[in-house]
């Protein structure tokens, strides 16, 4: 079992056909991962590049700690299990299983007890003296699990293996594909067009389109969170609803006369300065209800289909800034009492916003600010005159000599609900919403003083009731400080001052650090960017984390950067500031 | 109603057995068209007085086993064991090393994409073209270099060696193995010698032996080389040796033709089980 790793990899074919482009993954030590999206988004390409199968046009691809890209199939101790099972049609059920045992020169007792274990698990003993050509679908897709099973390989690769199954059956190895992987603990890769398949299935979904990873998230937060319309519209079903709206103050416009009202929840979520803009609306078809004549977002006269499907009611029926049919599904029996007009409201805390671009603007803060009072007293900081920040001036990234006001930047992540350390930083809120994320629990919240919008995340096991008011600590190490303005001045506790200004250079995909000196440059070939933070409109602050040296440095604003890439270094000779 | 019924289907039944009958009498038209050549050469081989002058109609006059003892016994003029021997050494050994090398070359063409692969197949294609005799003056020529003249190795060698040029039926028949069993054995940690001899072969049987077998038969039926290329009556094939005989030796030029297709017939029914269809099924979908 090992981790898999995929580093900016891309597969372009003969006459400039990209099939991948720049797709990065971390796939955990017996995390089942899937890969979806709709036929040709690349998901197989990226299976068989991890196979070795498919040869890698760029990028770097890691099994444990072993860079693969120049191994053979054979010696990268994977196991795969193919669309069309792709059985040796020639051999028995017992020689197609020990196959790879016995390529691998295993002794004959050893394969004939291994064959029968594995025989054994998947309830296939009774066909080990069949050929393949004797068997069913359902019973063929069991071997050609079974010898994947029976090496303990690194990771398990499954190519569509469902595809080729009936329904009954398709539902049945699904879920006996998840007990395996519960039982053998192994890392299992699994592309599917499916999305049942892939929300059932997977720890993780990668969302794939056009060779680009959409979104990679847990399937709760895919569902809840899209980061786009193509990852909202592909999962579930029915599928979402899309609308136009325009949003005016705190309301989306359907049409001239049709608005709902944008809850204190989205709010809380919504990246600001949309203001007056065309944007999409997202609206899941189980999100509608019932309402009464009196409280409702909708009226509708006329309902165009109803299908029922035994558990829920489907229907049909037009509404504004939308020109096909909107779908609702109601978790009801309607009897066939639909006539007359039906009032609709629909649930505003799980509405989905989305941009001109058909990207979510609906984000949680990472970081909350909150404006205090600054005094410099020597080397130290003081804030609201009784926190102290000691050597604020090493930690400093810019200069200064005099400051009054600014904003302490504090991390959604690092609140705490009882105070652990005599000078943490008090907030004194009243909860206003929150949001279940598949591994946190994220609160809005608004701060007592100054009404100011205050977003913390706790952990799963931590359940506060909306409209409680409620006190929140932030050690004083986890805090950030920002002139008025917005400028960062320092990053947090950790981060020291900037040895180095650079300027870099992009040669194609790769960006140089232009450096005079030819030690720092020998000693660091490269540089491994841990995290990027803004420090204004110009600059950046990238953290290096190299041999466990921390260091930072400042560069010139660059959008293409991101956590996890590597800077070259170069000398430059007599380089003038 | 229901008469009209049953009255319909038995007007199908009658015409489903006319059309039957149909098909089987001209069937039977075609065999006999095919038969009767072998059909008459077989009946001359048993004429007891054996010019060719003197077979009047289909049948011969009298009948007798003298065409068939004359051509074992009487070896001084004619050896046609010696013959059939030599024939029989260059048909095996063909047959050996063609099917490999065709087996060989076809599969090689059908897994592996290398550089050239699609001008490599071109080129074979037209040069397949090109009837082997064109070449006869040069094969002459480097025969006499090699000091391959007048020896059945020679022929072997040629025979062998231009083999591969027709590997276009093998490989299709390896394009139909499905790419994904390969990829799943290599998968399962198999080399590429590995995958040909465990997976490929046996999946390739039908073809071995079709391809063994017509190898295997074209020895016997070839002239033109064997003549050029072995002088000495002891070296002859059957083809040449039986083209020498005199006009008066008819029956026993017949007896001579049918001899030779004992050997294919028993190897064709040595081997037809293994020319099963279907071997492939299974593998894949459902």
């Amino acid at each position: 079992m090992a981790n898999v790793k995929l580093i900016d990899v891309s597969k372009v074919y003969k006459g400039n056909v990209r099939a991948v482009t720049d797709f990065n993954l971390n796939i955990k030590d017996g995390e089942f991962i899937i890969f979806v999206g709709p036929s040709g988004c690349g998901k197989s390409t990226t299976l068989r590049m991890i196979a070795g199968l498919e040869d890698i046009t760029s990028g770097k691809i890691y099994i444990g700690d072993t860079l693969i890209n120049n191994v053979e199939p054979r010696d990268r101790d994977i196991a795969m299990v193919f669309q069309n099972y792709a059985l040796y049609p020639h051999m028995s059920v017992f020689d197609n299983l020990g196959y790879s045992l016995k390529c691998h020169h295993e002794k004959k007792e050893v394969i004939k007890e291994k064959v029968n274990n594995v025989a054994k698990l998947l309830n296939i003993k009774e066909l080990l003296e069949r050929k393949p050509r004797e068997l069913s679908g359902g019973q063929r897709q069991r071997v050609a699990l079974g010898r994947c099973l029976i090496r303990n390989p690194k990771a398990f690769l499954f190519d569509e293996p469902l595809s080729n199954l009936d329904a009954k059956l398709r539902v049945q190895m699904r879920s006996e594909i998840s007990k395996l992987h519960k039982q053998v603990q192994g890392t299992f890769i699994y592309v599917t067009h499916d999305q049942t398949e892939a929300m059932t299935m997977g720890d993780r979904i990668v969302v794939m389109r056009d060779g680009y990873a959409q979104q990679i998230d847990t399937p709760v937060n895919l569902y809840e969170h899209p980061v786009n319309t193509f990852v909202a519209t592909f999962l579930g079903s029915p599928q979402m609803n899309i609308f136009k709206v325009k949003l005016v103050e705190d309301k989306l416009y359907l049409d001239e006369r049709t608005y709902l009202v944008v809850s204190e929840k989205i709010k809380n979520k919504m990246i600001p300065g949309y203001d007056g803009e065309e944007l999409i609306l997202g609206i899941r078809p189980s999100d509608f209800d019932i309402a009464t004549s009196e409280d409702y977002d909708f009226k509708v006269s006329q309902i165009d289909l109803v299908e029922k499907l035994g558990n829920e009611t489907l229907l049909y029926l037009d509404l504004p800034g939308r020109e096909e049919n909107t779908i609702v599904s109601l978790k009801m029996d309607m009897g066939d009492d639909l006539k007359g007009p039906l009032y609709l409201k629909v649930n505003k805390d799980k509405i989905h916003l989305f941009n001109d671009k058909e990207e979510s603007i609906l984000k949680i803060n990472e970081f909350n600010y909150i404006p205090v009072s600054l005094q410099l007293c020597g080397e130290d900081l003081i804030v609201e005159k009784e926190h102290k920040i000691s050597h604020f001036k090493d930690k400093c990234v810019s200069e200064i000599n005099e400051i009054n006001q600014g904003l302490i930047r504090i991390p959604s992540t690092s609140f705490t609900l009882s105070r652990k350390n005599d000078d943490d930083f008090e907030v004194e809120t009243i909860i206003k919403a929150k949001d279940v994320r598949s591994d946190a629990n994220v609160y809005f919240a608004e701060r007592k003083e100054d009404k100011s919008r205050i977003t913390f995340i706790t952990s799963k096991d931590e359940h506060l009731k909306i409209g409680q008011n409620i006190k929140l600590y932030a050690p004083m190490s986890s805090l950030g400080v920002s002139d008025d303005e917005g400028n960062i001045l320092m990053v947090n506790d950790d981060i020291i001052k900037p040895i180095i200004d650079v300027e870099t250079k992009r040669i194609g995909k790769e960006y140089y650090i232009l450096h005079q000196d030819k030690a720092f440059v020998k000693a660091h070939k490269f540089l491994l960017i841990e995290k990027i933070y803004d420090l204004n409109s110009k600059m950046l602050l990238c953290v290096i984390n190299q041999k466990k040296e921390k260091m930072s440095l400042r560069i010139e604003r660059d959008d293409d950067f991101f956590n996890g890439m590597l800077l070259y270094t170069k000398t430059v000779k007599n380089k003038t500031k | 109603m229901n008469d009209v019924l049953v009255h319909k289907g038995m007007n199908r039944k009658v015409k489903r057995v006319l059309g039957a009958v149909g098909i089987y009498c001209i069937l039977l038209v075609v065999c006999a068209i095919f038969l009767f050549p072998c059909l008459w050469l077989i009946l001359s081989s048993f004429s007891s007085t054996g010019s060719l002058y003197d077979v009047p109609g289909f049948f011969p006059e009298s009948y007798s086993f003298d065409a068939f003892i004359k051509l074992f016994t009487d070896t001084s003029n004619y050896n046609y064991p010696k013959w059939l021997l030599n024939t029989l050494v260059i048909a095996v050994f063909n047959c050996i090393f063609s099917t490999m090398l065709i087996i060989g070359t076809a599969y090689v063409i059908s897994y592996f994409q290398f550089k050239s692969r699609r001008g490599l197949m071109k080129s074979a294609l037209v040069l397949s073209m090109f009837p082997s005799f064109m070449g006869m003056t040069v094969i002459y020529i480097l025969m006499t270099q090699f000091n391959f003249v007048n020896n059945i190795w020679g022929l072997v060698l040629i025979y062998s060696c231009t083999a591969p040029l027709g590997y276009l039926v093998q490989k299709g028949f390896f394009d139909t193995i499905p790419q994904s069993i390969y990829e799943a054995a290599k998968i399962d940690g198999a080399t590429n010698a590995r995958i040909f001899t465990t997976i490929t072969l046996p999946l390739a049987k039908p073809i071995i032996v079709y391809t063994a077998l017509t190898s295997f038969a074209w020895p016997w039926s070839d002239f033109i080389l064997p003549k050029l290329l072995l002088i000495e009556k002891d070296n002859w094939t059957v083809a040449v040796g039986l083209m020498q005989l005199g006009q008066n030796e008819f029956a026993r030029f017949a007896a001579g033709s049918v001899f030779i297709a004992i050997p294919i017939v028993v190897l064709y029914f040595f081997l037809v089980k293994y020319m099963v269809n279907g071997m492939t099924s299974g593998a894949v979908k459902g």
